[in-house]
């Protein structure tokens, strides 16, 4: 009994003690994750104290909205006119749209649970969603409820088989793609799940004999729909079908069987069809167009919480269409040139890859694409050789690439082209004028447009050019398409009759060429210029092709057709030009534009495999195939192992300032609020402060929430995505803040406001708002965000999408704009400029030449300089150049073997020196240890790494990354310090520092949770040492010794 | 040597599921999807467990088990701090994956991760059967 005793004081002591070293041991872990604990728990880790006697405005930015009633109502009204106005109408057969007040059936599961957003990354709040079939209703338009029943009882069927811990998946909506943020050698095909119409009998109810057509036949509406995801991507051809499913799919994007019997089910309701295309991703849609008993086709991206209210706008008559397409609809898309190296391609020796540090997997280092297309993805391939087959240059009309196998034809190859759209009433555009000022760079184009027919409406300017194709660019290997987008406008709502004139001035730089082996610039060729406009690319290209005098010419639907020589304007350049834009002027000097990209093209490797870029002048010579079995060389495996700047230990470049104590004279980052000026000298000044363990955390640690004592420097929210504050409600983030404590501060929001739960990522994805061919209004959706941005008190959005769609496989296009880089770039400027305004930095992603999503982290894209610049990286030019924007995020792959962040060439040379761009540089998420490596990432001029874990511990991936060992490398530290300016430069001239001035201080504050953890420690403490004492007393009571 | 009591068994069964714990730990930190062994918390583990079985191996004999309760005593201390070294690797994936539809799909993922839940549990059983064991005699008086 005695001894049961002892042993249950040192049990209770084991008990105790176990508990409180686990309390103290969480602790570090704990406090990594403070941040993310506390966003979720909807409290803040740190309050302002702010002297109250400051007469200081402490606000720059103010929000336009009074109260969270206006914010959501203005959420709604941009909702809505987004898709009104981005809504693409495809066919019109026989005026069959629109359709006010009419009974109408829906069709296909897509009708009652279709994609609102990506279904992961931009997606739309589930709660807040307008159905279809409410925003029908909404608009006049009666919804048949009996098949309404049957589509509700067969989307309610829970997969048994999917699921677990994510939450239920469905057996009948439409499929999802599969994720991974992980690398593979493995792909996993698309399930369509279109349930097939005989099975609504035994799922959903279906009875024939009363299914409500009778009464709702005025049309038969029905929706085909495609997922969009981040971290996944669609195969082409059968490769991208899930085996065993989607029967009669030749595609996952094409149509199967059971999609093609629910549409013969509503033929059966309706003499009328209209077809609802719900993607982000072009389908296949050829034997839709070609299908007479279609009468129309209405593509509706994924339109956000409120854009089914746009649709129904337009199907009801309310608004007249606007919007044109921002890709092309192939008829075929695996048979265009880039969808031949696409995907999951291995290098032939990734073991040989794997280091001692790690396997091939590890250092996110096994996988690459060779970008063979050149500069010819999208129209640009499209069009450029049907221009060719016109003119009979190249073998356009070869057999390669030939949907029909024997001789290429435009008809045969496209079903819609690029910046097609039509409308309710009929427009008359006339190019009045075309102003080139080859001195002061730029192209300005006057375009009446008259309202010819009987509809009000607006309409859209697409002015387009076609580049001169010479002997000089067969020589050094340039290529031009025969026609590309430089700009474009839209009018007003134009009454029947009226007219208005539109006025284009573009930067000609947008036209020039890059020439990476003769000029190694930019440059623009001899010869004639032509300008035009058109409802698309093809219309373009026909007006062209008809001023040079071609016939024989085909419209967009397969027809025989001229285009309009009066709408060409020509200019003529009597001589090469290889120096007009052979610099840029972005900073105090000119700064030289040469090549920065080498080393991403296959062929300065000397590899195994060398590519062969397509090329105009040999259209069937050049066709590209897969381009696989590559062998990373001994050279190229120094790149992929991501060990390439060595630590230098006894630098003789001198030092670095850091951690000078200013006493009384210290500035805080609240000092130089607003300070647009980025050679101000106080900015030095207040740099010395910094010491250099501060200015590697900011770049490591990734903290937006952490105070850096020693300047002051504010917490600044950041959150995704294109589509606004993705999952983030008004009253949930930062409740110590002033506009959530203080009545009188702007954005002030009491506890109980009744839209604090209100999520703000509401609009349609990117390629929607790309159709709408409307600046004005994405500026005022950036507008929206930067108001969000004052009542949620984020500062930074990874919100402008602006990477290029190379092919519609690439799931995550939902997020990017277009297939064109002047539509990403002029909206990508057009919706920085609105959140600038309000002082959110609204940060383009994912920088640069991230095209898919397969194996992104880490995947080799091999690239030539001119299909770079010309594609992705002129995408993202405008807004850094021309916005001005203070804020990017960096892409996961490599470019050519280089670690993205760590490429001089692109990241510091083109982003940092040809565009001039001042603001911070964010990694994205740092996925694989080996990989994001932080040495690199600060010489390529990161200012922070999306980090949350300790990679600096001895074992951990950055055990170099220690004050002891870097603080003799000036080179290195240099770039820390600058990358710092580089960070509180952007948010200083951010809203970040709304309610700041140099009285402000920064107060950590000890959350409910960390006080419990603090109280069970010492309570787990004092039980320790009480166990253990009455441990030690039951000994000595019997004079024993402890043992 | 002497008779064993309840108490043997129990340690006995500890023992294993430390040495279990171990195992789980060092797969589930080399199994393709995580390759992040920390010698930290396997050294803790191996401690606990060399604690634990020199204890008994000494109890069984020397007949007193006032050196093995003492050892058992502290061995569960050393498992919760490896527990929390190994909790605080794992967090952020398992966020990602059963907090998000970040993985959605990834079956290697989602082993990977249910493999290191898996482990938490043997740990904190090995934890459990430890401190138990502490209470009850080892051998027959």
């Amino acid at each position: 009994m005695k001894q049961a005793g002892k042993r249950s004081w040192l049990g209770l002591t084991s008990i105790f003690a176990t508990l409180l070293a686990f309390l103290v041991a969480m602790g570090p872990v704990a406090e990594t994750w403070r941040g993310t604990i506390n966003a979720n728990l909807g409290i803040s880790g740190s309050r302002v104290v702010q002297d109250l006697s400051s007469e200081n405005d402490l606000y720059t930015y103010k929000s336009i909205w009074a109260n969270t009633n206006e914010l959501v109502a203005h959420h709604k009204d941009i909702g809505e006119r987004m898709s009104a106005e981005g809504s693409v109408l495809l066919k019109n057969d026989g005026n069959a749209l629109p359709m006010a007040g009419a009974n109408v059936t829906l069709f296909g599961m897509g009708a009652y649970y279709p994609f609102y957003g990506g279904s992961m990354g931009s997606s739309a709040p589930e709660g807040q969603n307008v159905s279809l079939a409410e925003a029908l209703t909404q608009k006049g338009i009666s919804v048949n409820p009996k098949m309404q029943a049957v589509y509700e009882a067969m989307g309610s069927i829970e997969d048994e088989a999917g699921g677990g811990f994510s939450g239920p998946t469905y057996l009948y909506r439409p499929g999802k793609l599969s994720n991974s943020f992980g690398v593979s050698n493995e792909v996993s095909g698309y399930e369509i799940r279109e349930p097939s119409p005989s099975i609504y009998t035994e799922v959903g109810g279906y009875n024939a004999n009363d299914n409500g057509f009778s009464q709702y036949s005025d049309a038969a509406i029905v929706v085909f729909s495609r997922p969009s995801s981040e971290a996944a991507d669609y195969y082409p051809g059968a490769l991208g079908i899930k085996e065993g499913t989607s029967a009669g799919a030749t595609d996952p994007l094409g149509l199967d069987d059971a999609e093609r019997e629910v549409l013969a089910l509503a033929k059966q309701a309706s003499d009328k069809i209209v077809v609802l295309i719900n993607s982000n991703s072009t389908m296949e849609i050829e034997e839709l167009k070609q299908d007479s008993e279609v009468d129309a086709i209405l593509w509706i991206g994924t339109p956000g919480n409120y854009g089914m209210l746009g649709v129904a706008d337009i199907l009801s008559g309310a608004v007249s269409p606007s919007g044109h397409l921002p890709d092309t609809y192939a008829v075929v898309n695996a048979n265009s040139p880039a969808a031949q190296n696409f995907g999951m391609i291995p290098y032939a020796n990734q073991d040989e890859i794997s280091d001692s540090k790690g396997t091939y997997a590890d250092l996110r280092a096994g996988w690459y694409y060779v970008t063979a297309e050149s500069i010819y993805t999208g129209y640009r391939y499209y069009e450029t050789r049907y221009a060719d087959t016109v003119l009979g240059n190249g073998n356009a009309s070869s057999a390669v690439g030939a949907s029909n196998g024997s001789a290429w034809a435009y008809q045969n190859e496209v079903s819609y082209p690029f910046g097609y759209g039509l409308s309710y009433t009929t427009f008359e555009q006339t190019l009045k004028s075309v102003d080139v000022d080859l001195g002061n760079r730029t192209v300005t184009a006057v375009v009446n447009v008259k309202n010819t027919g009987s509809v009000a409406g607006k309409d859209v300017v697409q002015l387009y050019v076609s580049l001169p194709y010479t002997q000089y660019d067969i020589d050094n290997g340039v290529e031009k398409a025969a026609i590309q987008l430089l700009d474009f406008g839209k009018t007003s709502e134009l009454a029947p009759g009226a007219d208005e004139d539109v006025k284009i001035s573009v930067d000609m730089k947008y036209m020039a060429s890059y020439d990476s082996k003769g000029a190694k610039t930019y440059i623009l060729d001899a010869g004639d210029y032509y300008f035009t406009v058109g409802n698309g690319a093809h219309a373009a290209v026909n007006n062209v092709l008809t001023a040079l005098g071609r016939t024989g010419l085909v419209d967009e639907l397969g027809g025989s057709t001229s285009g309009n020589s009066a709408n060409v304007k020509t200019w003529n350049l009597a001589a090469l030009d290889t120096t007009t834009f052979a610099f840029s002027y972005d900073g105090d000097v000119p700064y030289a534009i040469t090549n920065q990209m080498d080393d991403t093209d296959l062929n300065y490797w000397n590899a195994n495999k060398t590519v062969t870029y397509l090329s105009r002048n040999d259209w069937a010579g050049t066709f590209p195939t897969k381009i696989d079995g590559l062998i990373a060389n001994s050279e190229m495996l120094v790149r992929l192992r991501n060990d390439v700047y060595e630590i230098r230990h006894s630098d003789v470049e001198g030092t670095v300032t850091f951690g000078v104590d200013h006493g009384a004279e210290s500035l805080k980052l609240a000092d130089l609020k607003d300070v647009s000026d980025f050679d101000d000298e106080r900015w030095d000044y207040l740099l010395d402060q910094l010491t250099l363990q501060d200015a590697m955390d900011l770049l490591s640690r990734y903290d937006t929430e952490t105070e850096i004592p020693s300047i002051e420097r504010p917490l600044f929210p950041q959150a995704d995505g294109p589509n606004g504050f993705n999952g983030w409600a008004i009253g949930g983030t930062n409740s110590n803040l002033a506009n959530r404590t203080d009545s009188s501060a702007p954005c002030y929001m009491s506890e109980s406001d009744p839209n604090a739960g209100y999520s703000l990522n509401t609009i349609a994805n990117e390629p929607v708002m790309a159709a709408t061919f409307n600046k004005e209004l994405v500026d005022e959706w950036g507008q929206v965000v930067g108001n969000d941005s004052l009542w949620v008190r984020g500062a930074i959005v990874w919100g402008n999408g602006l990477n290029t769609h190379r092919l519609p496989y690439n799931s995550r296009n939902h997020e990017y704009f277009s297939e064109d880089a002047m539509l990403c770039n002029r909206m990508g400027v057009a919706y920085a400029e609105g959140a600038k305004k309000f002082g959110l930095i609204m940060a383009p992603k994912h920088f640069a030449l991230n095209t898919q999503e397969t194996n992104r982290v880490g995947i080799s894209e091999f690239i030539n300089e001119q299909t770079a610049r010309e594609g992705d990286l002129r995408a993202f030019q405008g807004a850094f150049e021309d916005a001005d924007v203070l804020g990017a995020m960096t892409a996961f792959n490599r470019i050519g073997c280089t670690y993205m962040n760590g490429h001089v060439g692109v990241m510091q040379n083109i982003l940092r020196g040809e565009w001039g761009f001042k603001g911070l540089i964010s990694t994205d998420m740092v996925n694989g240890d080996l990989y994001f490596q932080v040495r690199e990432s600060a010489i390529g001029g990161v200012t922070m790494m999306a980090n949350s874990s300790d990679k600096m511990q001895p074992d951990g991936a950055w055990y170099y990354f220690t004050v002891d060992n870097i603080k003799n490398d000036a080179v290195l530290t240099g770039h820390l310090r600058e990358n710092a300016k580089y960070l509180f430069y952007a948010v200083a001239n951010s809203n970040a520092m709304n309610g700041f001035d140099s009285s402000t201080r920064m107060e950590r504050v000890t959350t409910w949770w960390e006080g419990l953890m603090i109280g069970a420690e010492v309570v787990f403490g004092l039980l320790t040492v009480a166990s253990l004492a009455m441990y030690v007393l039951s000994y000595r009571k019997k004079g024993e010794k402890v043992g | 040597m002497k008779k064993m009591s309840i108490g043997i068994y129990v340690a006995g069964f500890a023992l294993i599921l430390q040495i279990a714990a171990l195992i789980v730990y060092c797969v589930n930190s080399t199994n393709g999807y995580y390759n992040d062994l920390r010698v930290t918390v396997a050294a803790l583990t191996v401690v606990a467990i060399v604690l634990t079985a020199a204890g008994a191996g000494m109890t069984l004999k020397q007949g007193n088990d006032s050196m093995l309760i003492t050892l058992l005593a502290v061995a569960p201390i050393l498992l919760a701090v490896a527990l929390a070294i190994f909790i605080g690797a794992r967090v952020e994936t398992i966020a990602w994956v059963l907090g998000s539809n970040l993985e959605a799909g990834n079956a290697t993922a989602m082993a990977a991760v249910q493999q290191a839940i898996a482990g938490f549990v043997v740990y904190a059983v090995a934890m459990a059967a430890t401190i138990v064991c502490v209470f009850f005699k080892q051998v027959k008086e």
